[in-house]
């Protein structure tokens, strides 16, 4: 859990690494050595794999109702079939739901991530670059955009515009990037002035050509970092916006809109309330672990800074 | 130790900080009801806005002319304390003698036309004076005395004339403070006045020692905004209200388990209904969609739809709701209880053998059926329009239909689909049920979108309705017209919403409104 | 520093201006409020007087001049809805919000600060396990989720402690705790690296080496210095605090300004959309404004350019 020593024992593990071998087994190796890492990972990882064969290994079809065996507690289980985390208004199974809504919660925190962490470098890059007058006016304009928190601003759109899905992945990419400006802006101003830049401008490399092949590489590892914290921050705005009614909407299901159902019948349904929430905890968990061992992995300079 | 004391500091500013702010509860002897309200609530100008929830509590505070009475029957006295017609097109109100408003002003007939001219003129954004365009002229006769002249005959002036807008307020203290400060610091002469006003949070009446008719029983009615059914259930249960509406179905037991907790139940004046495309011209739809054209402009497509509809099955997975085939709550005469409402006649609409027969006759093949886009909102109003719209779907593909639902959340559905016009041939409407202003909706010359229809014939029966004052000659015309209704489907109703409340019989007595408005005029402590 | 603080002062303008013009866009583009506030029977005829009482007939550039011009006098115009200055609608709830995000704050440095601060000393123990992994918990847990389920535990099983509302200091106690728990994790994983970075420095080992008390050395040298980068973070957090407060307050029908922007959103109460957001935008920015002069009291070796 250490983050500081787990950092440095790291960084000599790659010092001490015998023999160079392949990149995923060495990546595997430093992995092993932080029970974040593993923790992280693993939880990423199983959640992904739902997100992907959920239909598969579902005990139930996550829209099917039992109209006869409705609000049924966690182990109930009639001529219609077992509900090993109970059933909800409808009858439908809290597990098989819980199955499908982590599809959503993938897509929406790689795919607005992706937007976002995309808009967000080339802006940071351009602001950091280019400096002068145009990084004033353009960090002026992440500052306006930043004294607004970050979820009204998404509440303020998607209440506007009337969200579904992809609208939301579009919202909240494009909100979502303000956080990577300004870090990969001062990642860039000092790489910029590192030795090396200053040679390859010296060398009569454009400038075209010294961002994108002496700056970019070097802020890559910061907005990777970045980019796992902002998939928890994703997830968790998804599934408050759909929990006010202004994210996603049915029949989508989503681990937040389980949660909006469940909040309706909370003084004689704890269940369809207390396992969605525990998923996305669990799921938040997962990528926050896997953050925290990314940074100090591959740039110690972030930390805090999301 | 400058740092910890700096944080301790900072830490006990900010508790100091926010303890300072935490109002205390009153405490005292005086009986106290509070009813959750599932909010909002709008202003206490009554005249600026037609929310009817407000208008529930505006009800306290306000005497209108006369009012509906608690069981539907008719109309009961307020500041009139009689009434009579001295010809078609005249009305006489007798005001009481002595009666004033809270602050002192007294309630005559010049007060009463001022309101009158207020509310029925469009003065600002004030959207009222549509309902009550139906008043010629109002004149002064004596200081108690006051005629409303109507252009026509009227046939629901009663109705109208007690309906929202009719809340009597100062002239003389409006006109010299202006509406946004009586909306803080509201005057009205009702049975209550208003202790304390936390915006769309809390309302707090107390008993007026000088009211016209006696000090109310109850002493104090509070009501706090609650917007949540489950937060409401949990505040009952913890003793911190007193009555509820729309008790979640699932929470009903425990609450009738509960030692001095009531279930009661009443129609919600609400009904459900889907409205049918029957032209290609109203709202934004040609703009929207041009060149479709929709299933449902054919007669038979709709039938076929009234027949797949099982409306028993719909009203069970709303939860609290009856069957009905006509638009008019069942306790209103012009509701037809016989006829629409009963439920082997609904029952026995349900046919879907003859749905698929009608389909055939629009010329499509067994199990072929058009596509029936249906709009939803996710919250309907008093219940959940997502399961409805989703078991209606189901019914409407088992007779070979094929339906693509889309739901929105409310805003969404009124902005893109309700009020733009952009429904196709099917929308969820979740109306209020009562008969006055319905045949005005169906005429050819009216304008909101989701009416479209027209039928001259059809016009002429409403045409009538309006005019005749005698009850049962325009109970007969409401047949026919009902027969229009059933037969040209534009509108394709689902069910009456069946409200119902939690009360805590231990300490008060009430018996719930039949039009289902939230007011405590006649609120009883239990066992007096 | 003085230079510094006034060119602070410029940018907070400029950035005002901004937060204005993208909160302006963002409810004018949105479409018609009137569509909302209109009854279903409506004409257009109505509809259209109505849009031009509230002046959306007008060109956007000069609806901005009129807004931004009278904005700067106070004067946010009418809400649609409630027939009150939009600016008197927001003041009302801010109060509540404040009450609240300062009970969440309190809560969030008490229990955040130390723990942070001992988790750091005891790196590697099982006390620094547990912690860390509490806070992690903490910033995984959607605070709306945690909040259902203290109702579930406090009012709906035990029954005692109020699920709604503002107007006894009991019901203060759930919606607390709520967003100071999210805040807390925040805080104590900050502190704890701060904490974590300023003892591994040259001068809190030559503290030691000088043979001064351990836990002067924590308190007078660590700690305070370790309080840069926390102050810091406590400012950003108060953006979250207020965002957070938006979700919270719709759980316990807190009557704060989050509740009122949901609300107001939902029915297109641009007016007060507007009042709340910039209120929110100004708070956010003077606060951390704020925190820029606290640095300098913290630290006067901190240089400007």
């Amino acid at each position: 859990m250490d983050t500081q020593s787990s950092h440095l024992s790291k960084a000599e593990a790659i010092a001490e690494m015998p023999a160079p071998r392949s990149l995923p087994f060495r990546v595997l190796s430093i992995l092993a050595q932080s029970p974040v890492g593993v923790a992280g990972s693993l939880i990423v990882t199983v959640v992904v794999v739902l997100a992907f064969i959920g239909p598969v290994i579902s005990p139930h079809d996550p829209q099917g109702r039992n109209i006869r065996g409705r609000f049924q507690p966690p182990g109930y289980a009639d001529s219609v079939g077992s509900y090993i985390l109970g059933n909800d208004q409808l009858g439908r199974d809290i597990l098989s739901r819980i199955i499908a809504g982590s599809r959503v919660s993938v897509l929406v925190g790689v795919v607005s991530v992706l937007i976002s962490g995309t808009i967000g470098v080339i802006y940071g890059l351009i602001s950091g670059f280019v400096g002068g007058i145009v990084d004033n006016v353009l960090m002026r304009i992440v500052d306006g955009l930043l004294a607004i928190p970050f979820i009204i601003l998404v509440i303020a759109i998607s209440g506007v515009v009337g969200a579904g899905l992809s609208t939301l992945i579009l919202i909240l990419g494009f909100t979502g990037w303000i956080t990577y400006a300004r870090v990969i802006r001062g990642e860039v101003l000092k790489v910029r002035e590192m030795e090396y830049v200053i040679a390859a401008y010296a060398l009569g490399q454009s400038r075209r050509k010294v961002m994108l092949i002496h700056i970019l590489p070097n802020v890559v590892s910061s907005a990777i970092v970045l980019a796992a914290v902002q998939v928890g921050v994703t997830i968790l705005a998804e599934s408050s916006l759909s929990f006010l009614g202004l994210g996603v909407k049915p029949p989508t299901v989503t681990w937040g809109l389980m949660l909006s159902d469940g909040r309706q019948y909370i003084n004689s349904a704890w269940w369809m309330t207390a396992f969605p929430g525990i998923a996305i905890t669990i799921t938040v968990l997962g990528v926050v672990f896997l953050g925290d061992w990314l940074r100090d992995f591959l740039d110690p300079n972030v930390r805090g800074r999301a | 130790m400058k740092t910890a004391r700096l944080l301790v500091l900072l830490s006990l500013i900010a508790m100091i900080g926010a303890l300072a702010f935490a109002p205390a509860a009153a405490q005292d002897d005086m009986s106290e009801f509070v009813f959750a309200h599932s909010g909002p609530i709008r202003p206490m100008d009554p005249h600026s806005h037609w929310y009817g929830s407000t208008h529930h509590l505006l009800n306290l505070y306000y005497d209108c002319l006369i009012w509906r009475a608690a069981d539907g029957s008719g109309y009961v006295p307020q500041a009139a304390h009689s009434w009579e017609t001295v010809d078609d097109t005249t009305w006489r109100f007798h005001l009481r003698e002595g009666a004033t408003f809270h602050n002192g002003e007294p309630v005559d007939a010049a007060a009463v036309k001022w309101n009158i001219d207020r509310v029925r003129h469009p003065i600002g954004d004030i959207p009222l004076y549509q309902q009550w365009a139906f008043v010629k002229e109002v004149v002064v006769v004596d200081d108690l005395t006051v005629d409303i002249h109507t252009n026509s005959p009227h046939a629901y002036f009663e109705n109208d004339v007690s309906y929202n807008g009719c809340e009597l307020i100062p002239p003389a203290y409006f006109e010299e403070v202006g509406q946004e400060e009586f909306n803080r610091n509201p005057v009205g002469s009702g049975p209550y006045v208003l202790a304390e006003l936390s915006e769309n949070d809390r309302y707090v009446f107390e008993a007026w020692d000088d009211y016209h008719s006696g000090r109310p029983e109850v002493d104090r009615v509070i009501y706090q905004v609650i917007p949540e059914p489950s937060a409401q259930v949990a505040a009952l249960l913890a003793g911190q209200i007193d009555m509820m509406k729309g008790v979640p179905a699932p929470d009903r037991p425990t609450i009738e388990a509960t030692d001095g907790l009531t279930l009661l139940t009443e129609s919600g004046n609400r009904m459900y209904h889907y409205y049918a495309r029957v032209d290609t011209e109203s709202g934004a739809f040609p703009e929207t969609f041009p060149d479709y054209q929709p299933a449902t402009l054919d007669i038979n497509v709709r039938k076929a739809i009234t027949h797949a509809l099982d409306r028993h099955l719909l009203a069970e997975v709303h939860g609290s709701a009856s069957a009905r085939l006509a638009r008019v709550c069942s306790y209103y005469p012009e509701g037809m209880a016989d006829k629409y409402a009963d439920p082997d006649v609904i029952a026995e609409w349900y046919n879907p053998d003859l749905a698929k027969e009608y389909l055939a006759k629009a010329g499509f093949a067994e199990g072929e059926g058009p596509t029936l886009y249906l709009d939803t909102p996710v919250v309907g109003r008093g219940g959940s329009a997502k399961e409805v719209a989703e078991v209606a779907a189901a019914l409407l593909e088992d007779v070979g239909f094929t339906v693509d639902l889309t739901v929105r959340d409310a805003s969404a559905f009124a902005v893109e689909v309700q009020r733009s016009g952009n429904n196709r041939e099917l929308m969820l409407a979740a109306l209020g049920c009562g008969p006055a202003l319905l045949p005005l909706f169906y005429n050819c010359d009216w304008s909101a979108v989701a009416y479209s229809i027209c039928d001259e014939d059809w016009d002429a029966v409403a045409e009538a309705i309006q005019v005749t004052i005698d009850r049962d000659a325009r109970l007969d015309l409401w047949e026919q017209w009902w027969e229009y209704y059933i037969d040209l489907t534009q509108t394709i109703t689902l069910f009456e919403i069946t409200d119902v409340f939690a009360l805590n019989t231990a300490e008060f007595d009430f018996t719930p409104r039949k039009d289902g408005w939230m007011t405590f005029r006649d609120l009883k402590l239990a066992g007096m | 520093m003085r230079g510094f603080l006034i060119s602070r002062l410029i940018q907070l303008v400029v950035t005002m201006f901004i937060v204005s013009v993208v909160v302006f866009l963002i409810l004018r583009l949105s479409g018609d409020p009137v569509m909302v506030v209109a009854p279903d029977f409506f004409s257009q005829e109505q509809i259209d007087q109505m849009r031009k009482f509230w002046g959306f007939d007008r060109p956007l550039g000069e609806q901005y001049i009129t807004f931004i011009t009278k904005a700067i006098s106070g004067d946010f115009g009418t809400s649609y809805l409630k027939k009150l200055p939009a600016m008197e609608v927001v003041l009302n709830r801010l109060g509540n919000t404040w009450i609240l995000a300062a009970a969440s704050a309190a809560i969030g440095i008490t229990v955040a600060v130390p723990l942070g601060v001992l988790s750091a000393l005891k790196r590697n123990s099982l006390l620094d396990l547990i912690i860390t992994s509490m806070s992690s918990l903490g910033t995984a847990m959607p605070s709306f989720w945690l909040g259902l389920m203290l109702i579930i535990i406090f009012s709906v099983h035990l029954r005692i402690l109020p699920a709604f509302g503002a107007h006894e200091p009991k019901a203060l106690i759930m919606p607390s705790i709520t967003l100071g728990v999210g805040m807390a994790a925040r805080l104590s994983r900050m502190t704890r690296s701060a904490m974590l970075e300023v003892l591994n420095q040259d001068y809190v080992r030559t503290a030691h080496s000088k043979g001064l008390m351990h836990n002067t050395v924590v308190m007078r040298h660590a700690l305070r210095n370790a309080l840069i980068p926390i102050v810091t973070v406590f400012g950003l957090q108060l953006g979250w605090l207020l965002g957070g407060s938006v979700v919270v307050e719709s759980v316990f029908s807190w009557p704060g300004l989050g509740r009122l922007m949901i609300e107001s959103i939902s029915v297109r109460d641009n007016t007060v959309v507007q009042a709340g957001l910039l209120w929110i935008a100004l708070s956010f920015i003077l606060i951390n404004y704020a925190i820029d002069v606290i640095y300098i009291i913290l630290d006067p070796r901190i240089k400007f350019q």
